[in-house]
Formats: C-alpha cells, sequence, structure tokens
C-alpha cells in the first residue's frame, strides 16, 4: 500500500490539487468579468440605458397602432425593470398592507398601468437619438443616476434622467425615469396612495380603479 | 382632423378673449384674499401639527391640508378650461402661424428680462444674470427688438426666474397647495412671488394708466400661448391618469421643484431605492 500511494496516490492527489486550484482560480476570474453581481462601473450602466432607451426611442418613433406599441414596449420594459420593487415604492405607507395574493395581481396591473400612461403620454415622440451626458454612482456598483438628453429634429433636447440600480439578484435594472424633471413613479405613487387613503386604506380600491385605467 | 375649427369658434376668440378679463381680475381679488386667509391659517396649524415622518425625501407633494376644496375649486377650474381657455389657446395655436406666435413669444418674453434678471441676482446666480442681461443686449438688436431669439443659437440658452423661486431659494416654506381657476395649480408661496414680480414686470409701468382689461392683457397673451404649447401635454395626463387632481398636484410639485434647482437633479432629494428592493 505504501508503495503504490508513494507511486501513484501522491502525484494524483497533487495533480488533483493543481486541478483544483486551477479550477477556482478561473471560476474566480471568469466571474470577475462576467458576473454582474461583483462589479458593475459606469460604462455598463450607459450601456444598458443606451441600449434601453435606444429600443424605446425605435418603439415611439413606430407607425404601428397603439396595441402593438405597448406591446413591443411591455416586452423591454419587463426586461430592465424590477417590478417589485416599484411596486414597493408606488404603494408609500401602505406597501406594507398588501396580502401576498394581491401583489400578484398588483403587480401585473402595474406593469399593463405603467406601460399604458407612458406610451399614451410619449407616442409619436420622433426622435433623433440619445445622448448620454454622465453618471453617478451614488453608491459604489449599486447605485447610479445617468443624465441623458433625449434629441428632437425640430425642437431641443429633453432632459431624461435614470436612477439604475443593482437589486437583490445581483441584475441591474430601472428604478425611474424623469422626463424634463418630472419622475413617472414619483407621480404614480402620489395617485396609488390617494386613492388607498380615499377608500379606507383599502388596497383593492386601487387594483379596482387600476382595471378601470387599463379597460379605458 | 380634429383640430379643425369652424369660422364661429374664431369669432369667440376676439370677443371672448376680452370679456375674459372681466372675469379674471375678480378671480384675481377674491385669489388673493383667499390666499392670505389661506397662508395665515396654516402657518398657525403648522406650529401644532406633528411632524411627518417615515416618508423619503423628495417624494412629497405640497402639502394639501384643503383638498376638499381644493378639489371644488379644480372641478370648477378643469370646467373653464374646457369651455373657454382650452378653446381660445387651441383656436391661437390653429389660427395664427407658428412663425408669429414665435416672435410674440420671444417678444413677451424679452420684455419681461427685469423679472429673470433681478430674480437671478436676488438668488446669487451670477452666471445665469450674466446670460440673461446678455441675452437682452443680443436680442433687443440682433434679434429685432426681441422678436427673434438669435442669444438662443449663440450658446445663450433661455432660462426664466420668479420671486417665488426666489424665496424657495431664501428657504421660505411652499405653504399648503392651493388650485386657484384660471390661474392652476399654486402655494401661498408662488402666489406672494407673481405679485412681487409685478414689481420688476415692465408692462406694470408701460401700461400704469390703462383700465385693467388693458393691464392684464400681456399676462393673458403669455398665458394663452403657454397653455396651447402645453395642450398635448395636458391632454394626455388627462387621458392616462387614475386621478387627474393628483396627478397635476404632483406633476406642479416636481415642476417647481425642478425650476427652484435650474434643472438640476438635487441629490438629497433622491429615493432611497434599497428600501423598496426586498425579498
Amino acid at each position: 500500500m505504501t508503495v503504490f500511494n508513494k507511486v501513484f496516490t501522491k502525484p494524483m492527489r497533487q495533480r488533483r490539487s493543481f486541478i483544483a486550484a486551477f479550477l477556482f482560480v478561473a471560476t474566480a476570474m471568469v466571474a470577475g468579468v462576467f458576473n454582474p453581481t461583483s462589479t458593475i462601473a459606469s460604462p455598463q450602466v450607459e450601456a444598458m440605458v443606451t441600449k434601453f432607451g435606444n429600443q424605446v426611442i425605435k418603439i415611439l418613433a413606430d407607425n404601428g397602432s397603439v396595441a402593438q406599441q405597448e406591446k413591443q414596449f411591455k416586452a423591454v420594459f419587463l426586461r430592465n425593470v424590477d417590478i417589485a420593487t416599484i411596486g414597493r415604492f408606488t404603494l408609500g405607507k401602505y406597501a406594507r398592507a398588501i396580502k401576498p395574493a394581491e401583489r400578484t395581481q398588483f403587480h401585473q396591473l402595474l406593469s399593463r398601468f405603467i406601460v399604458k400612461v407612458f406610451i399614451g403620454r410619449m407616442r409619436g415622440t420622433k426622435s433623433t437619438g440619445l445622448k448620454i451626458l454622465g453618471t453617478t454612482e451614488r453608491k459604489k456598483g449599486r447605485d447610479f443616476l445617468v443624465k441623458s438628453l433625449v434629441n428632437l429634429p425640430d425642437a431641443a433636447p429633453i432632459r431624461v434622467n435614470w436612477r439604475i440600480f443593482k437589486n437583490k439578484d445581483g441584475r441591474l435594472r430601472l428604478f425611474d425615469i424623469s422626463i424634463e424633471g418630472l419622475w413617472l413613479a414619483q407621480e404614480q405613487r402620489s395617485i396609488f396612495v390617494n386613492v388607498i387613503s380615499r377608500n379606507g386604506g383599502k388596497i383593492s380600491a386601487l387594483l379596482t380603479h387600476l382595471k378601470q385605467q387599463i379597460a379605458k | 382632423m380634429k383640430r379643425k375649427i369652424d369660422f364661429k369658434s374664431r369669432n369667440l376668440i376676439k370677443s371672448d378673449f376680452l370679456r375674459i378679463n372681466g372675469p379674471v381680475c375678480s378671480i384675481f381679488s377674491i385669489m388673493f384674499l383667499a390666499a392670505s386667509l389661506i397662508a395665515s391659517s396654516a402657518s398657525a396649524a403648522s406650529d401644532t401639527a406633528p411632524a411627518e415622518i417615515s416618508e423619503p425625501a423628495g417624494t412629497d407633494d405640497i402639502n394639501d391640508p384643503f383638498e376638499g376644496l381644493n378639489r371644488v375649486l379644480f372641478f370648477i377650474g378643469d370646467g373653464i378650461d374646457t369651455m373657454f381657455l382650452r378653446p381660445i389657446s387651441v383656436a391661437y395655436t390653429t389660427f395664427i402661424p407658428k412663425p408669429l406666435r414665435t416672435g410674440v413669444d420671444n417678444f413677451m418674453s424679452n420684455v419681461a428680462t427685469p423679472v429673470t434678471l433681478s430674480n437671478d441676482l436676488l438668488q446669487g446666480e451670477w452666471e445665469r444674470a450674466g446670460i440673461t442681461a446678455k441675452r437682452f443686449v443680443v436680442n433687443s438688436t440682433v434679434g429685432l427688438g426681441g422678436l427673434v431669439d438669435y442669444a438662443s443659437k449663440q450658446g445663450l440658452p433661455k432660462h426664466t426666474e420668479d420671486f417665488g423661486q426666489t424665496l424657495a431659494v431664501y428657504g421660505v416654506d411652499s405653504g399648503p397647495y392651493i388650485f386657484v381657476p384660471i390661474l392652476g395649480p399654486s402655494t401661498p408661496r408662488h402666489l406672494v412671488g407673481r405679485v412681487a414680480d409685478l414689481f420688476t414686470d415692465p408692462w406694470t409701468y408701460i401700461l400704469f394708466r390703462e383700465p385693467l382689461r388693458v393691464r392684464l392683457a400681456p399676462t393673458a397673451i403669455v398665458s394663452i400661448s403657454a397653455r396651447g404649447d402645453a395642450d398635448a401635454a395636458l391632454t394626455s395626463v388627462k387621458k392616462t391618469s387614475a386621478d387627474y387632481y393628483t396627478s397635476i398636484k404632483n406633476l406642479y410639485s416636481q415642476r417647481r421643484r425642478d425650476a427652484i434647482n435650474n434643472g438640476q437633479v438635487d441629490e438629497d432629494d433622491l429615493i432611497d431605492i434599497f428600501q423598496y428592493d426586498q425579498r
């Protein structure tokens, strides 16, 4: 046994540990480069904003029907936002009062509603492109404010600011967008809280209200 | 085309434009009375009211303790807007050619330079004051007495300031939200600012001896033009909002904050996202 060990097992162990070490280092390197959870920097965030922004600009300039635009925008929107986080924000002080069953329905209604509001307001905007002005890293690798201009062919550019964050799952997501200084989610939060409080704190009242708005 | 307006409503512009000045002045006086009453009662109330907690900075609308009354005034204001202001302003934008409207807008904003300049200076915004002064010189000369905004093409972009913003910079609280029919969303601070700005507004002195309806004409022209420009935006907000009253209040709050910060993001005002990212 001892001879066997000396001749065969030891080098085998060494080889194994070498392979293990190599794999460990390689994984760490690959993770360091590709894993979004480790190092997110401004260029990555700006790339996301540019991509998302240009997709939206393309959809808005499209001459298709409202329903078509809503469908296209919804697909892009859901890929770039964290609806649970936006949902919790827009419910304000009522965020804790929502029941799990209501929450799923709320998230569905919320995304449909935001899509409808955004397309309803921005439809027909013909832009010649998005220009990133700069990014402020508010919390290292986690919280970013991207400032940009959306150029128009025959008017002054629109000021658009983006709040991008790294969510609990380690993904880059859009939290809110401001157009000429007006944050969209903040407006909805103000309405949602008002609707709930005028209906005796019932979240079901908001859900009914949103359904009516979507059906309009 | 929905925008097409028949000849009948074309007459309406002229006659109602003048007729509307009557109600405007009476509403003005009622408004100031109401504003001063609201301002005094609000300051008394704020001494005893408990401080709002748990809501993060930047998300709060202007305080609205008179929501019931405001909703009634908003309903009236929206009615007046639908029946008079919107048709007048839409007719204005439909019938007056764009170059002429732009000329009028440019001319009016050039005349109003002292309002913006004095508030730039009062806020210690020397660079912006310089831009305002340079704009006035360039546009009054090369810009044919203000009709052409030549300065904007020369890297001197337009901005406006008012005394309401100056008060905000000095740390004066906005006071409660008040909706004033015809004038729109406001606060005591904003209304006081509007009155104060009359002192630096050249029209006050140019039209000093004229009857009130003539003195109000410049404001009416600017308002009609602005209402016309904002029409598409307002219509879409009305159509897509789950609560038009609250939307207007929130958008007004945000717009004023943006104007006070001169279009810069106030980093301290941003929401802490991570308090909402839970699993």
